[in-house]
């Protein structure tokens, strides 16, 4: 066997499952704060991708001044969603808020069509180049920082979020209102400020994803949260839908196996791995992988 | 007045509309209209089979398209490979859909909630994925074309017209057996298991049990209005059973309402028309379907006519009281006397 | 409300929208010919049906200018077929139950002309698809015909480019599974391995598919002369950037529909070099090629791709057939296409003589110092 190719193929997997484990972080801290699934964070990444792509064309190729831009739409995006499918729904079956996130995310795709068109669009090469950092060398393969990053960040943000949620104040709010929010309402805690300064939170983790990953690829189109966000919803099942690290490693171990499925000859099924993954866990092991033996309910089951 | 005279006036405002329906193609010439009649009469069935895991005993499926696809693929299989002739075919996608209704259902619906819905989620994305890199099997994206029409005992089904009636025959019989399984034990058991499942429980229901005879119900319908589109348009391909197929039929229950079985013939009849009327807006067509889920859910999440009994007898002469207990709905905060 | 008013209002509902179907009448206007068409204006392939509307309409405009046809002018009806074969059946079913509709232009892929093809056939109303190179479709009847070059033409003429003119022996393929790029990968490699050489994988992608390092990285160990390319442009970018990322970087052909400055724009450095066959070419000396372009460009400020091309020659060739035939018998303007002669358009001479494939010439470009070129071997 070529060492090599093995090598490489792995290093690509890291890459594909970081992608898919930066769009999973968002999710399950959605979840793992608020109790609830949405289905619009495929578009909240898209649209971070978006608003990334227009501030580097249009006011200055920075990365940070990207992802801060990109993360204070998506902040704001989030707030709308949470208080559309959440807010006046507080009362409401769980089923109500998911099918008011999957309008909410045919809306923005069609919004994103309408307004930037429905073709694939790239940032142009000159502005790439003043913005890309180089590369390393490890073995004959070149990994590229900006490759560095996804997963960098990625870890990076894993870590924040965990030290945010179990070791600060405004973490402890947010696990009580979790919990129980009539309690935490009588307590004295604004509920509501809580639900929404979750969801931006979430919603602006897919609004990082959204500015790296569209960079890191150069190609932007509306559907593109479409299959990626799926898969991110995967990998959150199977590591768990309340565990961050659980996020991360399913959403590598999805990339990894995905890739090493394309080099031993199954390309075509690649995709089928995600999803059959998501459906054994469910069998067998619904907590996920990270999980606990008892599932932690949806708000309103 | 005779009691089978009382039964047919009590019945009036139904045996009209069936009678319109049925003299319709007889004043309408416009094979375009009539296609349209059609494609609303197999959105009834599906919307209506999905009404039975969503309306009637309280899951939350989001892939049900997949048994639409399963039905499709398996007639067009059956009626081209193993030369079954139609009304076999049909009826044997319809059986292999409900074989895999029970297949998902059986380990899936001890999971609760989310869990379930994401499990069906997960169902769907597999089954098109296979759908489309199969090759050997389902011909991928490529699809399956030539799908012979059908033909019932030696009467082709041609023209429009006769479609049209082949339709509203197969609307009739899933209205018709599906009210029959709703005022009957089955259907009483899936709305004791709908409002409260504890207590349903403890009252001796076997809720699993009756749950996945739900879902398997639905599957079936599902395929039977698969199988019926896959041999009208006579070609099949995986783009038709994506997730946004299941999305459309949730939009479609969402609007007319689910828990009875007049709300998710109005949500079908008026989400297929609309594109149709609004065909000049084309870009702003998805629009409207993501606008109605998210206005519905916020608005009056029931549905337009949903969780309650609607029917349309006449009461002034109906001595019998038929009561179908519907009252009350997972969605509504509280019960409504009306 | 009460469950009455509900009850009423749902019915009400129902009744409305059944009776606004029917309240937009078939009125026949007598001074209007109406040609149909059909093309995906929403969803995964949007912008290629864009392509067509803003081609052929510009076609229209300009035969109105000029007086019409047979002193009727004409009206488009622009259904969008969604890119799902489905509503390219009702929009068929449309068409033909509307007595002023000739004909009709579409549709884009393969599978939407093919679910349609039987109800046009039935009406006898001719279908000119500008793209669809699925063998099939021109069989289902005597109306349908399309402008573009077959898979079963194009494939083996690249083969024949790759294997005997470059001599590769050693070739892979990516290509993109629907229904267009598994027809297309599968009449290349057959002709490939006819001729003797060696198709050492062929992977495919499903459409959306961003993350091409798996497969690059397969290929890379099986060392090929020649990769093959049937995919879309913004595939066929991704590919090549992330290819170029690895340091790998062989010989690239690709399809014909690659032919797009998109190709460029997205491509950048990545795709300098590869090389094409082309139905159409911006800078084909041809003058009907040149009149094309120059005309799109003043239209629309921008530089046309091949779908835009086609789309424009399948106006054209409708309008000259209806000249030729009149504008009051659907069943007569198929036999005025087949009776065309020297019809000269954007994408070749064009000519439904012996077949309704025509048999293009394909001109080979390759892309140099981000421009596209005629290749120089």
């Amino acid at each position: 066997m070529d060492f090599q190719i093995l090598f490489e193929q792995f290093i690509n997997g890291i890459t594909q499952g970081s992608v898919y484990a930066l769009l999973a972080l968002g999710f399950t801290m959605i979840f793992g704060t608020l109790r609830m699934v949405t289905f619009a964070h495929g578009e909240v990444y898209m649209i971070g991708a978006y608003v990334g792509f227009e501030v580097i064309r249009l006011l200055h190729p920075s990365f940070f001044l990207a992802l801060a831009v990109a993360m204070a739409a998506t902040a704001l995006l989030g707030v709308i969603i949470e208080i559309l499918a959440f807010h006046f729904l507080r009362d409401a079956p769980h089923a109500t808020s998911l099918l008011v996130t999957i309008g909410i995310s045919i809306l923005l795709v069609n919004l994103a069509q309408l307004i930037w068109g429905p073709e694939t669009k790239a940032l142009p090469y000159s502005l790439l180049d003043r913005m890309d950092y180089g590369e390393i060398e490890v073995g004959g393969i070149y990994i590229s920082y900006l490759q560095m990053a996804v997963l960098g960040v990625t870890v990076l943000l894993m870590a924040l979020l965990y030290i945010l949620i179990n070791k600060t104040k405004l973490g402890m709010v947010i696990r009580a209102t979790a919990q129980d929010y009539e309690a935490a309402y009588a307590m004295g805690v604004g509920v509501n400020g809580i639900f929404m300064i979750a969801f931006a939170i979430g919603s602006m983790l897919g609004g990082v994803a959204g500015v790296l990953i569209g960079v890191y690829y150069n190609l932007f189109y509306p559907t593109m949260g479409g299959l990626y966000g799926l898969k991110a919803f995967s990998a959150s099942v199977v590591g768990g839908l309340t565990s961050l690290p659980g996020a991360v490693v399913a959403g590598l171990i999805i990339g990894i196996v995905e890739t090493f499925s394309v080099e031993f000859g199954a390309s075509n099924f690649r995709h089928l791995f995600s999803f059959l993954f998501m459906i054994l866990i469910l069998l067998f092991r619904p907590g996920g992988l990270f999980g606990g033996r008892e599932l932690i309910q949806a708000r309103g089951d | 007045m005779s009691n089978a005279l009382r039964q047919i006036l009590a019945n009036l405002p139904y045996l009209a509309i069936i009678a319109i329906m049925a003299f319709l193609p007889l004043v309408i010439s416009n094979q375009y209209y009539i296609q349209v009649l059609i494609f609303i009469g197999i959105y009834i069935i599906l919307t209506l089979s999905l009404n039975l895991l969503n309306g009637y005993v309280g899951l939350l499926s989001i892939g049900h398209a997949a048994f639409y696809g399963i039905g499709a693929y398996a007639s067009a299989k059956l009626a081209m490979e193993a030369g079954l002739p139609f009304p076999l075919a049909m009826l044997g996608a319809g059986a292999v859909a409900g074989v895999f209704g029970y297949l998902i259902a059986k380990p899936t619906l001890r999971l609760s909630g989310i869990y379930m819905t994401l499990a069906t989620l997960g169902f769907n994305m597999i089954f098109f994925l296979i759908l489309q890199n199969w090759m050997s099997f389902t011909n991928g994206p490529l699809g399956i074309m030539d799908i012979p029409a059908p033909s019932i005992f030696g009467y082709a089904i041609e023209s429009r017209t006769q479609y049209y009636y082949l339709i509203f025959f197969l609307v009739l019989l899933t209205i018709v057996s599906m009210h029959r399984l709703m005022t009957c034990r089955f259907g009483r058991a899936l709305v004791s298991i709908r409002e409260n499942e504890l207590a349903a429980e403890a009252m001796g229901v076997h809720t699993t049990r009756y749950k996945i005879q739900a879902f398997v119900l639905a599957a079936f319908y599902a395929g039977l209005a698969g199988s019926y589109y896959a041999h009208f348009v006579k070609f099949v391909s995986p783009d038709s059973f994506y997730i946004y197929e299941s999305f459309i039929l949730l939009a479609m229950l969402a609007f007319g309402g689910q828990g009875n079985l007049i709300g998710p013939v109005v949500g079908a009849t008026v989400l297929v028309v609309i594109p149709e009327v609004f065909r000049f807006m084309q870009e702003y067509r998805m629009l409207v379907y993501g606008g109605i889920l998210v206005i519905m859910m916020l608005v009056r999440r029931q549905g337009l006519l949903g969780g309650r009994n609607y029917s349309l007898r006449l009461p002034w002469f109906d001595d019998q009281q038929k009561a179908v207990y519907t009252r009350g709905d997972k969605f509504l905060p509280e019960e409504e006397v009306d | 409300m009460t469950r009455k008013t509900l009850l009423f209002l749902g019915l009400g509902l129902l009744a409305l929208s059944l009776s606004a179907a029917g309240a937009f009448p078939a009125t026949a206007a007598q001074d209007v010919v109406k040609i149909g068409l059909s093309a995906p204006l929403t969803g995964d392939w949007a912008e290629y049906g864009n392509d067509f509307k803003r081609s052929v309409t510009m076609v229209i405009d300009r035969v109105n200018r000029l007086g019409g046809i047979h002193g009727k002018s004409v009206e488009l009806v622009i259904s969008d077929s969604r890119g799902d074969p489905k509503e390219s059946v009702l929009i068929a079913e449309k068409l033909v139950a509307d007595p002023d509709v000739i004909a009709e232009i579409g549709d884009f892929s393969s599978s939407s002309c093919m679910a349609a093809a039987p109800i046009y056939e039935k009406a006898d109303m001719t279908q000119l698809s500008p793209t669809s190179s699925h063998m099939d479709f021109t069989k289902k009847g005597r109306n349908m015909f399309r402008v573009v070059a077959t898979q079963g033409y194009e494939g083996p003429y690249n083969a024949r480019w790759a294997v005997k003119d470059l001599g590769k022996k050693k070739i892979a393929t990516i290509y993109i599974n629907n229904d267009w790029g598994v027809d297309a990968n599968k009449y290349f490699t057959q002709e490939a391995r006819k001729l003797g050489a060696e198709i050492v994988a062929e992977e495919s992608f499903v459409p959306g598919e961003k993350d091409f390092t798996a497969i690059l990285t397969k290929l890379k160990g099986l060392k090929p002369d020649l990769i093959y390319l049937p995919t879309f442009y913004a595939d066929a970018a991704a590919i090549l950037n992330q290819a170029k990322r690895m340091r790998f970087q062989p010989v690239v052909m690709a399809n014909s529909s690659l032919f797009s400055q998109k190709t460029i724009e997205l491509g950048g450095d990545a795709v300098e070099g590869i090389i094409i066959p082309a139905n159409y070419f911006s800078a084909d000396p041809r003058p009907a090629a040149q009149e094309f372009t120059r005309e799109y460009q003043a239209h629309y400020g921008a530089v046309p791709n091949q779908f835009a091309a086609l789309a424009y020659d399948a106006a054209n060739l409708m309008v000259a057939a209806l000249h030729k035939a009149g504008v009051e018998d659907r069943s007569k303007v198929k036999d005025a296409l087949e009776s065309l002669r020297g019809f000269q358009g954007a994408t070749g001479s064009i000519s439904y003589a012996n077949g309704h494939d025509p048999e293009k010439e394909l001109v080979r470009i390759t892309i140099k110092n981000g421009e596209w070129v005629l290749y120089q071997p």
